[in-house]
């Protein structure tokens, strides 16, 4: 058994079963894991008649062939789900060791299924899997309950959910190692929703290797490529990714005040800049990475991981905030209550230009820093106005009478970056299967930062190409499983040869890039079978009608429809965004039947 | 309506293409992916000098461009973007690398940089060369795993996101089989100052 | 003269945030820049060419490096540079 392990895990909580099986191969060598293979299982398993916070939902936990072997950011892992904030496809990923335990403990794939009558949690341990009562641990934050269950980073890891999670809140992340999420779509409200509060993992197993000597010699190249890229070898590790602020900022595409504005008076003040001068302790790593990407940052009042870039924007320029040191402790309050803090950013945001336009009454407004701890505790413990907002901001807005002031796709919070100031990614946006998402193909490169080429960012025509390349890649390397770190410095060429090297089977680069074209298609016929059209393709209303206030982006709209046009057809599907017959044909994905419905734009 | 800003492209790179001695006068080629059309410069214009009539837009399932002119490599480079992920294409003739390309099946480079970037070039063949359906599926088969090959005796076509990262491949080729050819030249023995370089042959 | 606004690792290396720097073209600037600040040499130019991560964004805009390295400035221009940088 080379890269695989070739088991599948199956817990039903209301029963209490506990199975394994072996996984079907000839679906491991078309969707390899991750991503892919959650995607492909998902489908099985959830169809449109299932509600996403019932018994029914699944939840599909998978690492992928490169998991555990060492391999340069082979640490990641992903979960698969019905997104109980958006009803779409969700799988959302993350780092940290417990991926790589995972692996240890000997499976591909773990499926948590039905619900438990009281509190419980999973250890799964070499010689034993068993089902615990946690009742006494329900309630408990993140951070305590991580080291009550005996957190140890390389050899026992804990993935839990917050209080956040177990109230229900459709933004809820699923946490590991403390301080890493699975954030983005609330898969912590569906582990909630099943009594679930923790898994905890031991492992001892190996991942076999078909080809060692390809192998060592593909580690060697990487490690060459990684030393010699500027972005992986110094930008990453000594200023990670807060360092975007100032930079987007200054081309004004930093979405401010909930996209009120494209550009923040204070970005410096929350900048990589200011962070690594005046918070910064040291960086860190996950298991097996080199780039050190991760922060540890410190006030007078806490220390912990982060803030991200992301992090950063959605607890600042969102909500018009300035005060790093109030943003990095929501950062590390939102993580121990187990929240995805891109969308409970945002959100905040969105709660406070209603507040603002009178839409609810609350005393939120736009640069209250003071009020990010409790507004996050409301929101978890669905206190006051905290239980709208904890639906999400489109389900805020729209109860309120305003659901145009809500920054998000299907549902989903839209991450930094007007895409105002540009339009790939705005296109990137209004297609990416689980809602706004920007790691689902990022034209930040291309459109930005001039790597590998700079591509105007206001060009219009031919920006689907670089969209559907970035976001079938980046769908393969989901199904790995790597950190999109690593993409900047080593090309695909090298993980298709990885995978070859490790697997024992042959994928051309061309292979592992429609590997990641079939897992996007699957994920379009997921959608459509739940009732999404390409009538969801689409942006805030704000974003295509009321141009850009500030700066070099001033003046400007997303031109959506062209590109969308231009998209569709590019990727095979006929004018309402459906993959034709054809398209399924090529991707081996013929004998999914979808039942979309007639839909007219 | 091609944006000027592509034609701008094309224009470069062909020129670069041209004063660096890698095609004649009108030979070679340039094409991108253009969301389901391809971009392909017209049979018979100049790489070297190109004008905005020179380029010609048709679909990527088959040739729509309503002009019996895009050039007769237009199959190939349609084949391409059918089957792999590529989004610009540069096809030239570097001629040391077609003089290597006679007498070997693969061109593995000894030199740094190509070293790094390429690993190995595979060199695949055709009986009759240019522009038909067998050599088209050859060449695009080839590319699915490399991103430059050799076609014997007629030249190199390399892929990338742009043009200028499928010329960055055409131009590093060519100046370690000219680096190559020199050694030959020299003909002293060759000292190994690559750690693991037996991996690049079976890359 | 233009402003000069330097970023991430650059403040460090020149000493300051931002300065108002002589010169007529960005390529004026930037071989003054040099001459001014030595140690900034190797973070933007490599093998006697502007590095090719090196991002220079002018008046809110990012440059093309190859093409626009004769655009003319002025007093009203702001010049931001940063060294490689990249995020999420």
């Amino acid at each position: 058994m080379n890269g695989w392990s070739e088991k599948i895990l199956d817990i039903d909580l209301t029963t209490g079963s506990i199975k394994t099986y072996p996984l079907d191969m000839e679906m491991a060598r078309l969707y390899v894991g991750g991503r892919g293979l959650g995607t492909r299982l998902l489908w099985d398993l959830v169809g449109p008649q299932v509600d996403t916070l019932s018994p029914e939902n699944v939840l599909i936990f998978t690492n992928g062939p490169l998991t555990g072997t060492g391999y340069q950011t082979s640490n990641r892992f992903s979960v698969s789900t019905k997104s109980p904030l958006t009803g779409t496809v969700l799988d959302a990923n993350s780092g940290g060791f417990w991926g790589m335990q995972f692996k240890k403990a000997g499976y591909d794939v773990l499926i948590v299924r039905g619900k438990a009558e009281k509190p419980v949690y999973i250890e799964i341990k070499p010689e034993q899997v068993s089902l615990h009562d946690a009742m006494e641990l329900w309630g408990m934050r993140v951070n305590a309950l991580t080291q009550k269950l005996g957190q140890e980073k390389n050899h026992r890891n804990v993935l839990c959910i917050g209080p956040a999670g177990e109230n229900l809140s459709r933004i809820a992340a699923i946490m590991n190692d403390g301080q890493r999420a699975l954030a983005r779509g609330g898969p912590g409200a569906v582990m909630g929703s099943k009594n679930l509060k923790a898994i905890v993992i031991e492992g001892k197993e190996k991942t076999g290797i078909a080809d060692q000597e390809k192998y060592k010699f593909l580690v060697y190249e990487t490690r060459k490529m990684l030393a010699a890229n500027p972005l992986t070898s110094q930008a990453l590790p000594e200023f990670g990714t807060v360092v975007m602020m100032n930079l987007v900022n200054n081309i004004g595409a930093l979405s401010t005040r909930n996209f009120l504005h494209n550009q923040f008076e204070g970005a410096e003040d929350i900048s990589g800049e200011t962070l690594t001068e005046k918070y910064l302790v040291k960086n860190d790593a996950c298991w097996a990475c080199p780039i050190r990407c991760t922060r540890i940052s410190k006030t007078d009042k806490v220390k912990g991981e982060g803030p991200e870039f992301q992090t950063t924007w959605a607890f600042g320029a969102q909500c018009g905030i300035a005060d790093l040191a109030a943003i990095i402790e929501a950062n590390c309050l939102a993580n121990d209550l187990g929240f995805d803090t891109i969308s409970a950013g945002n959100t905040i945001g969105c709660a406070m230009e209603l507040s603002e336009k009178r839409f609810i009454d609350s005393d939120l407004r736009f640069g209250r820093g003071d009020l990010l701890a409790r507004t996050l505790e409301d929101m978890a413990y669905r206190r006051d106005l905290g239980a709208d907002m904890a639906e999400g901001s489109l389900r805020l807005a729209t109860k309120y009478g305003a659901p145009e002031l809500s920054m998000t796709v299907k549902g989903l919070e839209m991450p930094a970056y007007d895409p105002r100031g540009m339009q790939g990614q705005g296109l990137l946006l209004a297609t990416s299967n689980r809602g706004a998402c920007h790691m689902r193909g990022n034209m930040l490169g291309l459109e930005v930062l001039g790597l590998p080429k700079m591509i105007d960012r206001f060009q219009v025509q031919g920006k689907s190409s670089y969209v559907i390349l970035n976001q079938n890649s980046s769908a393969a390397i989901d199904s790995l499983v790597l950190c999109k770190f690593t993409s900047m410095a080593v090309a695909d060429e090298y993980f298709a040869r990885v995978l070859s090297a490790v697997t024992g089977i042959k994928y051309a680069t061309g292979d592992l890039i429609r590997v990641g074209e079939r897992i996007w298609n699957l994920e379009r016929l997921y959608n459509l079978r739940e009732g999404f059209t390409n009538k969801e393709d689409t942006l805030p209303l704000r974003l295509l009608n009321e141009p850009a206030p500030d700066g070099a982006t001033r003046g400007w709209v997303v031109h959506l429809e062209p590109m969308l046009k231009e998209y569709y057809r590019a990727r095979g599907w006929n004018e309402l965004g459906i993959p034709t017959a054809q398209k399924l044909v090529e991707l081996e994905l013929d004998g999914m039947q979808t039942g979309e419905k007639e839909n007219q734009r | 309506m091609i944006d000027e800003r592509i034609f701008e492209t094309f224009r470069e790179i062909g020129r670069d293409l041209y004063a660096a001695d890698m095609i004649s006068s009108h030979g070679g080629n340039l094409s991108i992916r253009l969301g389901d059309h391809v971009v392909i410069k017209r049979r018979g214009s100049m790489l070297g000098n190109l004008k905005p009539q020179d380029l010609v837009e048709t679909r990527i399932d088959k040739n729509d461009s309503g002009v019996a002119l895009a050039s007769t490599e237009l199959l190939v480079h349609r084949t391409i973007y059918q089957q792999t992920p590529a989004l610009a294409i540069v096809h030239c003739h570097p001629r040391t690398a077609i003089a290597f390309s006679l007498s070997r099946d693969e061109i593995v480079p000894i030199d740094n940089e190509a070293s790094y970037l390429l690993k190995k070039v595979p060199v695949v063949t055709e009986e009759f060369p240019s522009g038909t359906p067998q050599m088209a599926e050859k060449v695009a088969q080839a590319l699915q795993n490399y991103k430059i090959i050799m076609l014997r005796g007629h030249g190199s076509f390399a892929i990338g996101q742009t043009l200028d990262e499928a010329f960055f491949w055409s131009s590093t080729l060519e100046e370690s089989c000219q680096i190559a050819l020199a050694v030959k030249l020299i003909n002293e023995p060759f000292i190994e100052y690559r750690k693991n370089s037996e991996g690049y042959g079976k890359w | 003269m233009p402003l000069i606004k330097f970023h991430a690792n650059l403040r460090k290396i020149t000493g300051m945030n931002e300065i108002a720097i002589q010169g007529a073209s960005i390529r004026a600037v930037l071989e003054r820049l040099v001459k001014d600040f030595p140690d900034l040499q190797q973070y933007l130019l490599e093998d006697g060419q502007l590095h090719p991560h090196v991002l220079l964004v002018l008046n809110g805009q990012p440059l093309d490096l190859e093409n626009d390295l004769g655009t003319p400035v002025s007093g009203q221009d702001a010049l931001a540079i940063f060294p490689p940088i990249a995020g999420g």
